[in-house]
């Protein structure tokens, strides 16, 4: 012992051997002046430290990074960055929120605490939720930090609607029921290969439920439904929020309460929600008040009427018609309106080329080709879909020079170069065609409006004597 | 109990329970792809091309854990050897189990794409194994792979990018490269450096 | 007046016997508990420490039976436990673990800081209490566990194996650290070390084959050492607790080399 001793003296002079300096009877060092970070809640470490804030890292990479990769097709449109958002909320978070909460639920059994915590007072349940809710918490904070971006996005390019908020407090009460789901399972099974297995297991029954569009069982799924003009009754983000939180919940008190018969509580509270889902089945939806409803400007010819979710591009896409809306001014015989609503158009009506969904012809909130849109719209001013026979050549030839003279194909140009160097029947048609166009193009003012007065007279007629020739 | 030098190795990376997940991961896309209807319509068999690959990768990329690294590192044998018969005795009973939930439709989402993305995909896993630890190594590949995949729905028609290797028909060459060079960089930087010690994280 | 009771206890796992009716009591101050490897050891530890489930068996901690649920906690709140596979969060600083341990033990919230620092302090890694814990040497990582053992001033203190990983430094400030602690509470140390025993412990108690062999100061285990022929030992000690073993084990392991003692060799 002697000889320890001694070397104990040697030992303490040396730099970095503090312990000798803080003997045991030795009063605590620095216990005068103690620093903030002592008076700090014990728990803030389980927040902070460890897997948790990855978690919330990962969460929001994922999100962000799959909204961004496909944000020309829910810029600009809250509807479809409502559904949007919530697919990829659902069909990439839950999975990675299982899998996170899954490791998270090893945790004590990869780092041998298991001894530890069996002697601790407090009960299983705290100590469940405090390694668990930190978690949850986190993916919570990592979804809402890239929604917020997300609707940040479409608040910058929006053309009207309004923002869902509701939708994506049920988005992150499934995600936090994910967590601690998988937190339940990792406890159960803490092997190295419960995670990643978890994960592609609650992909696949996601995926497939969703995949089965017709089954009443996919109300259940936090996916529901995500077509742009519908919405959900008001109370179906609560019921859909007790369904998700109840499971998780009985899930916890199953594991981890004192009294295990508490997780009745949630199950049957779950079980009613999901009852109440299912039974409502498609009642759940209904069309968006605001898409049954359309904006006009009533001072063209045809009227021009864009959609209510998308009022703001009213001036856009008038803009995009005015030159097709100037050459048929004073003319007769033309629809009353271009209409944007579900549903038929009605007899006197065409329907305005299609805006949705979005990413085609509207992308963030602009349109991507004016002359595009206009030529659309010029071609929904006749219709021959109906006619049992073919569309006579003539008829067709007088039909596209119309349609040149009021807003040209942006490709007419390549077509008739394509057809100039092509065969020798090739070349009569573009004669013909360019000779058509000529005609039209030489009338006088009154002279054109009178003939295209008569030309929309015919725009079904599927007889070729009835159309006006050129 | 055999005392075999190989079997021994097999046992210590937990390769028959790797085994058994992976046939019955291959079962599990024979299910799905029948449930799918997938013989109907070669595009239905996304979802399965894309996810059982991920599966595959994920169950290999775990099996590459060593419990005792350190005592790895002093070892006398050469260890990149063993490392990669081990990769590639996996990848290739993967590469040959999967490919029958979808046979038929060679040039768009059979055999050969499901092939593809079992190697590309068990290729990122290795790669995260090297780099982030076995544990973790499905991590990157899942979120990769669900990205492209809800992504890729939403991509126009024919111009789907390369990063999309994924769900893109067998007949795209691009694909394939793109698959082979991740299979091959991340089973060199596996089969050199190891999967990354993780003894002392969260 | 023991602060510890056990009566009758058994405890199996699976086929094998780890305590056989054991009869025991401890009370305030150090005791040195050694066996050789599988003696049952740490299988009393884990029971008195309310990890276990005895199989049969009374155990009595601070007048309250262990094996009453309601009871268990009242117990917890003033036990400290250093399991033998030391587990901890390598990502929390030392003042976070030990923090997040008095959190477990349900101390008020107002004195914990306070405690943390002192159960720190007292083990000698007052410099080191931000630190992260993975970055600490193996005989620190220790250290931190009998920190987060001491950090609620427990009345029955339970160390399975403590100086594991600690340098002979150490071990003598650990050993004042025992001696210390054990003048108010009930200290059980599992060890292999029988200098630490010799040095610290105001009792040693010999546990074979789930029984107990010996019971005594480590003064008269010495004592028996030096009377008992032919038993081997570099130590007074050592030689007392072979020469304990052996008689607790009777005629039929008499031959001096049938049994390695493995404890001892240690």
């Amino acid at each position: 012992m002697t000889l320890i001793a001694a070397q104990d003296h040697a030992h303490g002079q040396e730099p970095g051997q503090q312990a000798h300096d803080n003997a045991p009877s030795a009063p605590p060092p620095r216990a005068s002046r103690r620093p903030r970070r002592a008076s700090r809640h014990p728990l803030r470490a389980e927040f902070l430290r460890g897997f948790a804030p990855w978690t919330g890292v990962a969460l929001f990479l994922a999100i962000a990074v799959a909204m961004a990769g496909t944000s020309a097709q829910w810029q600009g449109g809250w509807a479809e960055t409502r559904g949007r958002l919530h697919t990829t909320a659902v069909l990439l978070g839950v999975p990675l929120a299982l899998a996170a909460g899954c490791r998270q639920g090893g945790r004590e059994r990869r780092r041998r605490t298991e001894e530890l915590m069996a002697t601790a007072v407090r009960g299983t349940l705290a100590r469940f939720l405090a390694a668990a809710l930190p978690v949850a918490c986190w993916a919570v904070a990592g979804y809402v930090v890239a929604a917020a971006l997300t609707l940040l996005a479409t608040a910058l390019r929006a053309t009207g609607d309004r923002p869902d908020l509701v939708a994506p407090l049920t988005d992150a009460v499934a995600l936090a029921s994910a967590v601690l789901v998988g937190h339940v399972v990792g406890r159960r099974l803490p092997w190295r290969l419960t995670p990643p297995l978890l994960a592609v297991a609650g992909y696949v029954v996601l995926g497939f439920v969703t995949y089965d569009s017709t089954g009443s069982l996919r109300h259940l799924t936090p996916i529901g439904d995500t077509s742009d003009i519908d919405v959900p009754v008001w109370w179906q983000p609560l019921v859909m929020a007790v369904w998700t939180g109840g499971l998780a919940a009985a899930a916890v008190l199953a594991y981890a309460a004192r009294r295990r018969f508490t997780a009745l509580l949630p199950l049957a509270a779950a079980m009613a929600a999901g009852t109440l889902l299912v039974q409502t089945g498609d009642g759940l939806w209904h069309t968006n008040p605001v898409a049954r409803r359309q904006v006009c400007d009533t001072s063209t010819t045809p009227q021009i009427c864009v959609n209510a979710r998308y009022e703001d591009l009213l001036p856009q896409v008038t803009a995009a018609l005015a030159d097709l809306t100037g050459r048929l001014d004073g003319v007769q015989n033309l629809p009353v309106r271009f209409t944007d609503l579900p549903g038929e158009p009605g007899p006197d009506e065409v329907r305005l080329p299609i805006t949705t969904p979005i990413g085609w012809t509207v992308v963030r909130g602009r349109l991507a080709s004016p002359r595009q849109f206009a030529w659309e719209a010029g071609m929904a001013l006749y219709d021959r879909a109906e006619c049992d026979t073919a569309v006579d050549p003539s008829v067709a030839r007088v039909d596209e020079a119309v349609q040149h003279y009021l807003a040209p194909n942006p490709l007419a140009g390549d077509f008739d170069k394509l057809e100039a160097e092509g065969s020798e029947a090739d070349r009569a048609e573009l004669r013909d065609r360019l000779e058509a166009r000529a005609r039209l193009r030489e009338m006088g003012g009154e002279e054109r409006r009178a003939w295209l007065s008569a030309y929309f007279a015919t725009a079904r007629a599927c007889d070729p004597s009835e159309v006006p020739a050129l | 109990m055999t005392t075999s030098g190989p079997l021994l190795y097999v046992r210590s990376r937990t390769v028959p329970r790797t085994v058994a997940a992976l046939a019955a991961t291959a079962a599990l896309a024979v299910w799905a792809a029948h449930e799918l209807d997938a013989y109907l319509d070669p595009d239905r068999r996304v979802p399965v091309i894309a996810l059982a690959p991920l599966f595959a990768a994920a169950v290999i990329g775990t099996s590459l854990y060593t419990a005792s690294e350190e005592l790895d590192r002093t070892a006398v044998r050469p260890w990149w050897r063993r490392r990669l018969v081990h990769l590639l005795t996996l990848t290739a009973l993967a590469a040959a189990l999967l490919p029958w939930a979808v046979l038929g439709h060679a040039s768009f989402f059979g055999p050969s794409a499901m092939i593809r993305n079992t190697l590309g995909c068990t290729g990122l896993t290795a790669a995260a194994a090297a780099l982030l630890g076995a544990r973790l190594s499905w991590l990157p590949v899942f979120g990769y792979v669900s990205a492209v995949y809800l992504g890729a729905s939403a991509l126009r028609g024919n111009s789907v990018p390369l990063w999309a290797w994924l769900v893109q028909p067998a007949a795209e060459r691009g694909a394939w490269v793109v698959a082979l060079v991740a299979f091959g960089v991340g089973g060199v930087l596996y089969v050199l450096r190891g999967a990354r010690a993780e003894g002392a994280r969260d | 007046m023991p602060t510890i009771r056990v009566t009758d206890l058994h405890v199996r796992h699976r086929k094998t016997v780890a305590l056989d009716s054991l009869d025991v009591d401890f009370g305030p101050g150090v005791h040195g508990l050694l066996g050789p490897n599988g003696a049952g050891k740490t299988s009393l530890i884990r029971v008195l420490a309310t990890v276990a489930e005895p199989n049969s068996g009374r155990v009595e901690i601070l007048g309250e039976d262990t094996g009453e649920h309601r009871r268990r906690s009242a117990v917890r709140r003033r036990l400290g436990y250093l399991p033998q596979e030391f587990g901890y969060y390598p990502g929390f600083t030392v003042r976070e673990f030990v923090a997040y341990v008095a959190w477990l033990k349900d101390m008020p919230a107002a004195e914990t800081p306070a405690a943390v620092e002192r159960a720190v302090a007292r083990v000698g890694l007052g410099d080191r209490i931000d630190a992260k814990v993975r970055t600490l040497s193996g005989g620190m990582v220790r250290r931190v566990g009998i920190a987060q053992a001491i950090v609620n001033d427990p009345r029955v203190l339970l160390l399975d194996e403590p100086t594991a990983g600690l340098d002979p430094e150490q071990r003598v400030e650990f050993r004042e650290l025992l001696r210390e602690l054990g003048a108010s509470a009930t200290v059980i140390v599992s060890t292999h070390l029988v200098e630490d025993v010799a040095a610290a412990c105001t009792e040693v108690t010999l546990i074979d084959a789930g029984r107990v062999a010996y019971r005594g100061t480590p003064e008269s285990l010495a004592a028996l050492g030096e009377t008992a022929a032919g038993v081997v030992g570099d130590n007074p000690i050592e030689r007392g607790y072979t020469a304990a073993l052996r008689a607790h084990r009777g005629p039929e392991s008499a031959a001096p080399t049938a049994h390695p003692l493995e404890g001892a060799a240690r």
